[in-house]
């Protein structure tokens, strides 16, 4: 059994004085920043419910985008399983080799013992119970799973129980119909965003997108560099509206200082701060997001670098082409950096290794092409990025 | 108060001025558009773009929130409109 369950004495310790809770968390992340990380350590608190990082808000898009059937308990629970194969929700046995890929890569190979005749009864039952509440299908969804999920782990009938925790959800997209959909759905909503300095998340989601590419799983190309250029670029800005909470958490502080950040983090959560939120888990079964998963311990200061970073993907001169489009999130969320400080003139025509490395796909042909500056295509929106990110003024949102 | 116009009557200015805050909604003078199909949103006069220029620019910061962000800013540019004055709604740019 998981660790986090809360019985029916020791809950009412535990929670504020509302008897439900209408809160929910949602993670943003602009690349390979930790979020998975950041609710592994979630994971296992008991007034948090987290649903399986590999069900983001992709998954609620695609319900709208393809109109998929949810209007009933059983067809809800039908295109829930149907979307990522049942994993993390105790189905055992996967047909889909391309989401078993994708779940080996990310590292989310987890046998969390979730019992798929629970969530699947919990599931059914709390759908009607959830619906007598709400006339909204997602948020009906929404609910029931992240319930039924949450009982079926921690071996509970009663959906009140259930109800008391908070929802934590990945919205990898920043996608902002939705978190204005979310804002709207409950009575407060934290954004908790992951931050890791700007050019090593840049690195570590090129080499992700490459070793995807390499291995037939996604298509590495110029807009999938253009995606993540613009989500680096431009996002991390404050969101005005009062129920909303939107806030970050630097990766590096999470590894030199764990305890610190935590604390940290619970308090602006407003939850209480317990010795769980110290191991990574997923449906309490431990987790490590370091490859080989030999390390013995999850926080690693030494494994992360918070300069500026120049390397094999991004040598001098496109970091400084980039340090300059990210010189006010590096200054406003303390990254330290030493960008040697081009003209807007001067790089005018200068191509980024990453987007021959997005045509070529190999980094010794991408970095013959890259030593003669040969002419490449860039699209106009990833044009139009570049220069506006030079002038762009954002009010960025506060670090813990 | 900053004196704020808005440029694109479509979905996204829904999702604007959602997300904006009453306080800021308070400082938004009008709101212009290519092919206005209203004379109000929200209480906000909506103006043809062609008003733009006769208005001298005389604003603080102009918000487009249009998904035709490219073009638009390309517009406001031609007629003369300060590039430092000129913002892109943040959700339209990391969509």
């Amino acid at each position: 059994m998981r660790k986090n369950h809360i019985n029916q004495n020791t809950k009412r310790e535990t929670l504020n004085d509302n008897q439900y809770s209408s809160d929910i968390i949602l993670i943003l992340t602009y690349g390979r920043a930790g979020s998975y990380f950041i609710q592994s350590l979630l994971d296992s608190h008991p007034e948090l419910i987290c649903f399986p990082p590999m069900y983001t808000s992709a998954f609620i898009q695609e319900i709208d985008k393809k109109n998929l059937d949810i209007s009933n308990a059983n067809a809800a629970y039908d295109t829930l399983m149907a979307y990522n194969d049942g994993f993390m929700l105790g189905k055992t046995e996967h047909t889909n080799n391309h989401i078993a890929e994708m779940v080996r890569i990310s590292n989310l190979e987890v046998n969390i013992g979730i019992s798929l005749e629970a969530f699947k009864t919990k599931f059914l039952t709390f759908y009607e119970q959830v619906k007598k509440e709400t006339s909204d299908l997602k948020l009906c969804l929404v609910k029931t799973m992240s319930y039924a999920f949450d009982a079926a782990i921690n071996d509970y009938e009663d959906i009140d129980i259930a109800k008391q925790k908070k929802i934590l959800f990945q919205c990898h997209r920043v996608d902002y119909t939705l978190i204005n959909w979310f804002s709207e759905q409950f009575d407060h909503l934290d954004l908790l965003h992951m931050l890791r300095s700007p050019l090593t998340t840049l690195c570590s989601s090129m080499r992700y997108s490459l070793k995807l590419d390499k291995d037939g799983i996604a298509t590495f190309s110029t807009k999938v560099l253009e995606n993540y250029l613009k989500f680096l670029f431009f996002t991390g800005d404050v969101i005005a509206k009062p129920n909303i909470s939107h806030f970050g958490v630097r990766l590096e502080f999470l590894h030199q200082q764990p305890n610190l950040t935590l604390e940290k983090l619970a308090k602006r959560l407003n939850i209480s701060f317990h010795e769980n939120l110290l191991t990574s888990t997923f449906g309490g079964k431990d987790w490590t997001n370091f490859e080989g998963k030999e390390h013995l311990s999850l926080f690693n200061p030494d494994h992360v670098r918070e300069g500026t970073l120049i390397d094999d993907i991004t040598p001098y001169k496109d970091a400084a082409f980039l340090g300059l489009r990210l010189k006010s999130k590096y200054d406003h969320w303390h990254y330290q950096h030493d960008f040697p400080g081009p003209s807007r003139d001067t790089d005018a025509n200068h191509f980024l290794l990453v987007e021959y490395l997005a045509v070529c796909k190999d980094m010794q042909s991408a970095e013959a092409a890259y030593a003669k500056q040969q002419p490449i295509y860039r699209s106009r929106e990833m044009q139009f990025f570049f220069d506006y990110a030079c002038s762009h003024q954002q009010n960025l949102i506060e670090v813990l | 108060m900053t004196k704020k116009v808005l440029f694109g009557c479509g979905t996204f200015l829904n999702l604007y001025l959602d997300l904006c805050g009453l306080a800021h909604k308070q400082g938004i003078k009008a709101i212009y558009d290519n092919t206005p199909k209203c004379e109000k949103v929200d209480g906000i006069d909506v103006l043809h773009a062609r008003e733009l220029a006769g208005s001298a620019f005389d604003f603080d910061e102009i918000i487009i929130t249009s998904r035709h962000y490219i073009d638009i800013y390309n517009q406001l540019v031609t007629l003369g409109c300060p590039e430092s004055k000129i913002t892109v709604f943040h959700a339209l740019l990391s969509w």
